[in-house]
């Protein structure tokens, strides 16, 4: 369990960019270090956290410590991975935010933005490269595309365009019976991909 | 503080795509309710990319701390966490009978077209205070030059720093100080 603390608390502190950033660092540790899951587990895993709504990284985490020890496990790895990094960042700025200049505030926000547009743009293009590869996905995509971006310049707010979302690809799934698990099997191969190639 | 338990729980329920397609949601929560002013929100949200962890983690707690205290700053972090937690679980024990499911399986391809949407929108709302783009009419060329070139060097070095992504953020950082 202590091994299961600190690997997680190794995870949190050094993944920087996101939860997507973090996969492979998480797969070197568990599949190629520990050997806690096969890597054709943990692609399973990545696929189906993908396919959940909410934070991937804490269900990434949550998983393998729960396949390893049970529900304490999955207590463990979260908040060691989840509550350490967030506490001291928080700590970090809440305390030192005010002996920094205004004017150097701004241009280190200037900085970290420029890193995240190319973080944005990295990952638009790894999910777009996903979803086309699948088999007669991309009239849909663009279409859902459109209608969201068409929400969203109207001011939605962005938790009722997603619920409007999945309404409608419930309600034509419901309508339209296509055979579905090709599909997914597809967008899993091109997912493993990316990720590889990442 | 309702405001913040109905947003986490948005968040943690209904957003695919993770990290930065957060950015939306926790404006609507701490920006568009007046708790905290737009600038402030996004000189954290630069920050928290300097800094190691989940991205929407530091941002919600640092406001909650910041609003409502310690205490409440740690709870959200199990709100946010729960419903995850129980997603995957049964995600996982049922993936089999799910990935059959035509309804989860359209979910799962078509949902990134939102996320993709989402994506696009951030990146929008980030370039028009950070890359010198202040209006069609209205652009500071030396900023939106040097923006233009950080942004490719990142993507450029994205590939071979794959394990030190956090030089990306310091590089950028430094440009920044030295250059604007």
């Amino acid at each position: 369990m202590f091994r299961l603390f600190l690997l997680f608390l190794r995870v949190g502190l050094l993944s920087f960019g996101g939860g997507n950033a973090a996969m492979p660092y998480i797969e070197h540790e568990v599949v190629t270090g520990k050997k806690w899951l096969t890597k054709d587990e943990f692609y399973e895993l990545l696929a189906v956290t993908n396919s959940l709504p909410g934070p991937n990284m804490i269900q990434v985490c949550g998983y393998i410590g729960k396949k390893q020890f049970g529900f304490l496990g999955m207590i463990v790895a979260t908040f060691s991975m989840l509550l350490p990094p967030t506490f001291l960042f928080t700590s970090v700025v809440y305390f030192g935010k005010g002996y920094i200049d205004e004017d150097v505030m701004m241009k280190l926000t200037t900085g970290a933005i420029w890193f995240i547009m190319a973080l944005l743009i990295n990952l638009t293009y790894r999910l777009v490269k996903s979803s086309f590869k699948s088999p007669s996905n991309n009239y849909g995509f663009v279409a859902l595309f459109i209608m969201s971006m068409s929400l969203i310049m109207i001011k939605l707010n962005t938790a009722l365009v997603i619920t409007i979302n999945i309404f409608s690809i419930f309600i034509f799934s419901m309508i339209f019976n296509k055979s579905s698990k090709l599909k997914f099997e597809a967008v899993e191969e091109a997912e493993k991909e990316v990720v590889e190639n990442d | 503080m309702i405001n913040i338990i109905i947003g986490i729980m948005a968040m943690a329920t209904l957003v695919f795509g993770g990290g930065q397609v957060f950015i939306p949601l926790l404006e609507d929560m701490y920006v568009t309710t007046g708790l905290v002013e737009s600038e402030v929100f996004y000189e954290i949200v630069g920050l928290a990319n300097g800094f190691p962890g989940p991205f929407s983690g530091k941002i919600y707690t640092y406001f909650t701390l910041v609003e409502y205290g310690w205490w409440n700053a740690f709870w959200v972090n199990i709100l946010f966490a729960i419903p995850a937690l129980v997603f995957v679980t049964y995600a996982m024990k049922y993936f089999d009978k799910l990935k059959t499911f035509k309804p989860f399986t359209n979910l799962t391809i078509y949902i990134r077209a939102s996320v993709v949407a989402i994506l696009v929108y951030v990146g929008f709302t980030l370039s028009k205070g950070y890359t010198g783009i202040k209006g069609l009419d209205n652009i500071d060329y030396k900023t939106f030059s040097i923006s233009a070139l950080m942004i490719t060097l990142n993507l450029f070095l994205f590939k071979y720093l794959k394990k030190a992504r956090v030089l990306c953020v310091v590089l950028s950082m430094a440009v920044a100080l030295v250059v604007l």
